[in-house]
């Protein structure tokens, strides 16, 4: 069983900071809390599932499938959210119905029917040490996480652009007054944001099949672990993810599957008591 | 860092006059935006003369039926009931084509309830007052169903939901019926498929793992009883939630020492638990409960441990069956066509459902009341071999199937096969 848990606990968890890790660039660039990004999530996965049934191979289709996605995004920012201001609490509500927009668009598309993507990866575990089993998917998934996360770190804190992310979520009006062109520097959160959204949903779908019901829930599924590591940590948010992620797989063997969400939902309750940015969330960070 | 602040053009003096200009372009592409979105949800809400209609050309003189759907067509369970549309639009354009009911064509008009139980009541309610429809399909979800239940007594209107709880279809209630039985029909069914054909085990030890939900409990506690009353045990009884993945259950049902499971879960649950289980070398059978159950789940898990009992009928497109043939015709007049496209989730089953009020209506004729409807809905027994073959109501049983199908998928044909079509249902307890 200890196998079993390492396995899953790494998954999961990888799984938990590939969607994380959207609402952490988001929240750090632009102050917004998006709520659809369980609807690109779902967007992407759809548009991998199209490509990849056309003839295009796993990489080009994820590359093109985040790009798009990313576009996607930018596009929303300008076209809705720009024009609205920058009320944040606003903003953050309206992700809501942007993400019901893009689930209805989705089934206007694709229809709301299973999809299964092509296995384009072989799904026969492999036979590690102790008993650990694990599938090229899952191995994929956890090289795509650890990849997207350290990409995204090296964006925003390594890079002229991430310190103007930065700077704009810190104090938007100063930002501008000290030539940051704000639109620009949200647009392209929102692009980041939306393509890691995207970049998640293909690596989830990857030897699973899309289902459009359920597919867009994992948005909210994970909040616990961004909330856990800090809502403006992108290494809190692997962190978080993998402490969820363990003490959901701890739960359901041996307490029981139907309490992982109780105890997951009672973890994060706790945690903010006792530490309510999370564990590297920015003490300064007044919460919505 | 502080939320909710507000910028305006004054505090941003580099982009000053750029960003005046930019916010007329702005508000002009949200006033469009705003436009498109307008668009789309006036036409998803349904009209005579829009999409949803099948009322046929403008040269018919005498006034259509109305036949309202008031469900879920956004939302989690939007599948199921585009399913449910391209099933109603399938049998009514049949009718139509040949000059409808003594006349009067079906039209169809449809209400989205966006899965929300007061949206569900309004969206009838206005089918009802403002369509007057003859008849309505309600929400596919049992408690939003329940919710226009009230409604549909009100104005006298049948209703034909998905489904409903056991305790508002025993007794049966006037007005109210439902395409699926409730799922505590199916108890004996599944002990049937473990103690006789196919699986045959004596004294089975049985895994349990389902949603929990208020449905469930009693579906899953009557078979556990009868397992244990017929001599079998109850190994493992795994409820669970919305978690996706099941590689830990799947390690509890190996552990149990399980040699069949029964299941009542989602199909990325059943795919996450299936593969478990084969990745462990498992090939535990596992009998998957109906509602949950479709074609598509059986072609995309391609596992021929999977035993699905259907109350959808899966259809297959090449049958010489005068009524396949239809059906198939009727589908691929809307684009649909293949056999997994015509065995989608609830196109069957909703046709069968709509053929049934059809019927109902050629007894009444030209002039049909909803109480007529209503009366005539109870002496329906459809008989339509390749797609169901007892489709039937009663004044004392508002649902239908006696029995349930049973598919399994075959690794050397490559396709679904049917196992059984004569898996037993049992009678709801009386309340």
């Amino acid at each position: 069983m200890g196998a079993l848990i390492v396995v899953t606990t790494l998954t999961l968890g990888a799984v938990y900071s590939l969607i994380g890790v959207g609402f952490v660039v988001m929240f750090r660039a632009t102050g917004v809390l998006s709520f659809a990004q369980g609807a690109f999530f779902l967007l992407a996965s759809l548009i991998f599932y199209s490509l990849t049934n056309a003839g295009l191979g796993l990489w080009a289709g994820l590359v093109v499938a985040t790009i798009l996605v990313g576009l996607a995004g930018a596009l929303c920012y300008l076209t809705v959210f720009r024009p609205a201001g920058y009320d944040l609490l606003f903003v953050s509500l309206a992700t809501v119905g942007l993400g019901t927009a893009i689930e209805s668009a989705t089934a206007l598309g694709w229809g709301s029917n299973l999809f299964e993507p092509k296995n384009l990866l072989p799904t026969k575990p492999h036979k590690l040490f102790s008993g650990i089993r694990i599938t090229d998917p899952q191995i994929v998934t956890v090289i795509m996480a650890i990849v997207l996360i350290g990409a995204l770190f090296a964006l925003i804190y390594r890079t002229p652009v991430g310190l103007r992310m930065r700077a704009v979520a810190n104090n938007s009006a100063l930002a501008a007054y000290s030539g940051v062109r704000v639109s620009r520097i949200s647009a392209l959160a929102w692009g980041i944001s939306a393509a890691a959204a995207g970049a998640a949903g293909v690596g989830y779908t990857l030897g699973t099949v899309i289902d459009p019901s359920t597919l867009p829930s994992l948005g909210i599924v994970v909040f616990p672990a961004i909330i856990i590591g800090g809502l403006d940590s992108l290494a809190g948010v692997a962190v978080g993810s993998i402490v969820l992620a363990l003490v959901q797989t701890l739960v359901s063997v041996y307490v029981g599957s139907n309490w992982t969400d109780i105890v997951a939902y009672g973890l994060l309750l706790v945690l903010l008591w006792i530490r309510p940015t999370g564990l590297f969330g920015s003490k300064s960070l007044v919460r919505v | 860092m502080t939320t909710g602040s507000r910028i305006s053009s004054a505090n941003m003096p580099n982009e000053g006059v750029t960003h005046m200009k930019n916010r007329r372009y702005g508000a002009a592409a949200a006033l469009a935006s705003s436009l498109v979105l307008l668009t789309a949800a006036c036409s998803s809400s349904g009209s005579s003369a829009s999409s949803g209609s099948t009322s046929g050309s403008s040269g018919s003189s005498k006034a259509p039926y109305n036949i309202g759907l008031a469900a879920g067509i956004t939302g989690p369970a939007a599948a199921i009931v585009t399913g449910e549309i391209e099933g109603i639009k399938a049998a009514f354009s049949q009718v139509n084509a040949s000059g409808g009911i003594d006349g009067r064509k079906l039209n169809l008009i449809t209400s989205d309830t966006q899965n929300v139980a007061t949206t569900a009541v309004a969206a009838l309610t206005k089918l009802a007052t403002e369509n007057n429809v003859i008849a309505s399909f309600g929400d596919i979800l049992a408690n939003n169903c329940q919710a226009q239940v009230p409604v549909a007594k009100a104005h006298q209107i049948p209703l034909i939901c998905g489904t409903l709880d056991p305790e508002q279809l025993q007794p049966a209630e006037p007005y109210i019926y439902t395409e699926y039985g409730a799922e505590s029909t199916e108890t004996n069914g599944m002990t049937d498929i473990i103690e006789n054909k196919p699986l045959n085990l004596a004294h089975p030890k049985v895994a349990i793992v389902y949603l929990q939900s208020s449905s469930n409990e009693p579906l899953f506690n009557a078979v556990a009883a009868k397992i244990k009353a017929d001599g079998g045990q109850v190994v493992l009884t795994d409820p669970i939630q919305a978690q996706l993945n099941l590689s830990v259950d799947a390690s509890k049902v190996i552990s149990s020492g399980a040699n069949v499971v029964v299941e009542q879960i989602i199909p990325q649950q059943l795919q996450s638990l299936s593969q478990s289980l084969t990745n462990s070398g498992s090939k535990v059978p596992i009998v998957a409960e109906a509602t949950t159950s479709s074609y598509q789940q059986m072609v995309l898990l391609k596992n021929p441990n999977i035993y699905e009992m259907s109350l959808d009928p899966f259809v297959d497109p090449t049958s010489t069956d005068p009524a396949v043939t239809d059906y198939v015709n009727a589908l691929k007049l809307q684009g649909i066509s293949g056999v997994s496209a015509i065995n989608g989730q609830s196109i069957a089953i909703t046709y069968a459902a709509a053929e049934a009020l059809i019927d109902a209506l050629k007894m009444c004729g030209a002039s049909c009341t909803n109480t007529e409807v209503n009366t005539d809905l109870q002496k329906v027994s459809l008989n339509l071999p390749g797609i169901d073959t007892d489709y039937s109501y009663t004044s004392t049983r508002h649902y239908p199937q006696d029995t349930f199908d049973l598919y399994q998928w075959s690794s050397s044909q490559n396709d679904v096969v049917q196992l059984r079509d004569d898996v037993p249902s049992n009678p709801l307890p009386s309340s």
